[in-house]
């Protein structure tokens, strides 16, 4: 009496709604996939206030081992890598900034590690700060220097 | 009853994997580097060595001069002849200089001596510009690097 499709439809009813899910979980697999293989790990840690100058010819940052790292920011004003908040040197203090090379150098050879100053200068700051760091670094006995670089501007 | 209870062990006997566990983990996986993911520019080294103690052996080539002025406009010097290379400009690119370059490495392997390049920059010179000059040497693996602050020899 009962219209085959009504009947049909009357059969269906108890039984359970299933969602496939095996779709979804290829994408996690796919996105995992993603993330894993395009993920870099970052060797020595980036303030995003500095903007570093562009250098096509850089070469790939290897290891963080030796590097002693110095922030120069827009302004001239020099920090470690922990940033201006915390770390932040006094105008002209190159005493302070002498001493702080020195004791990365020690700990550097202690570790058996050849010390290199690695020189975070943003793009728009006067040449004259990265020279004057490298004048401070030369006279503690640091030679080997890398200035930190984009590859390209965009 | 009887054809029911074979039915019943037929299905018994599939075996079932339960991946339940290994989709929670991937998931978790998932949310991990989704968290942890930031997107930033990849630096690169661009390396320097700042010379030692002067070495016995007296260089075949004279050493070129380059001068980088607060504008950002590049010239070299010989003697006393300064030849400006190239004007500020927004590019990376300094086209005429790199000729220079080109042919002075190209004269230094033929005398069979390192080429050794002086770098005066102005004190209002930007970093970028003073970098885009260390890239293109970079480029022509010119190793013998120094920086000078005061006039060169007439």
């Amino acid at each position: 009496m009962a219209s085959k499709r009504l009947r049909a439809f009357a059969s269906a009813a108890d039984e359970e709604l299933k969602v496939d899910m095996s779709p979804m979980i290829d994408m996690a697999f796919l996105l995992i996939i993603f993330f894993i293989m395009n993920a870099n790990l970052i060797v020595v840690k980036m303030d995003k206030k500095v903007e570093v100058p562009v250098a096509p010819n850089s070469i790939k940052q290897e290891t963080k081992n030796g590097r002693i790292v110095m922030n120069i920011y827009e302004d001239g004003v020099f920090a470690t890598e922990d940033g201006r908040e915390t770390s932040a040197f006094a105008e002209d203090d190159d005493k302070a900034i002498a001493d702080y090379l020195r004791k990365g150098l020690n700990r550097q050879n202690e570790l058996g590690y050849k010390p290199v100053l690695h020189i975070r200068a943003d793009r728009g700051v006067k040449f004259a700060k990265a020279r004057e760091l490298m004048k401070i670094a030369a006279s503690v006995g640091l030679k080997q220097m890398y200035f930190a670089s984009y590859v390209t501007d965009k | 009853m009887a054809r029911r209870s074979r039915a019943e062990a037929l299905e018994d006997d599939t075996p079932e994997l339960d991946i339940s566990s290994l989709i929670d983990v991937c998931f978790l996986l998932l949310i991990y580097f989704l968290v942890t993911t930031t997107i930033k520019k990849k630096e690169q080294d661009l390396p320097l060595t700042l010379p030692g103690n002067q070495s016995a052996s007296v260089a075949k080539i004279d050493t070129l001069f380059i001068i980088v002025e607060d504008d950002g406009s590049v010239s070299t010097k010989s003697g006393s002849d300064v030849t400006p290379m190239d004007d500020p400009s927004d590019s990376h690119e300094l086209p005429n200089l790199e000729q220079h370059i080109q042919i002075y490495v190209g004269a230094a392997v033929t005398s069979g001596s390192e080429p050794v390049v002086q770098i005066q920059v102005e004190s209002e010179t930007e970093t970028q510009r003073a970098v885009d000059v260390l890239n293109l040497l970079r480029k022509h693996k010119v190793k013998g690097i120094t920086f000078t602050d005061t006039e060169p020899p007439k």
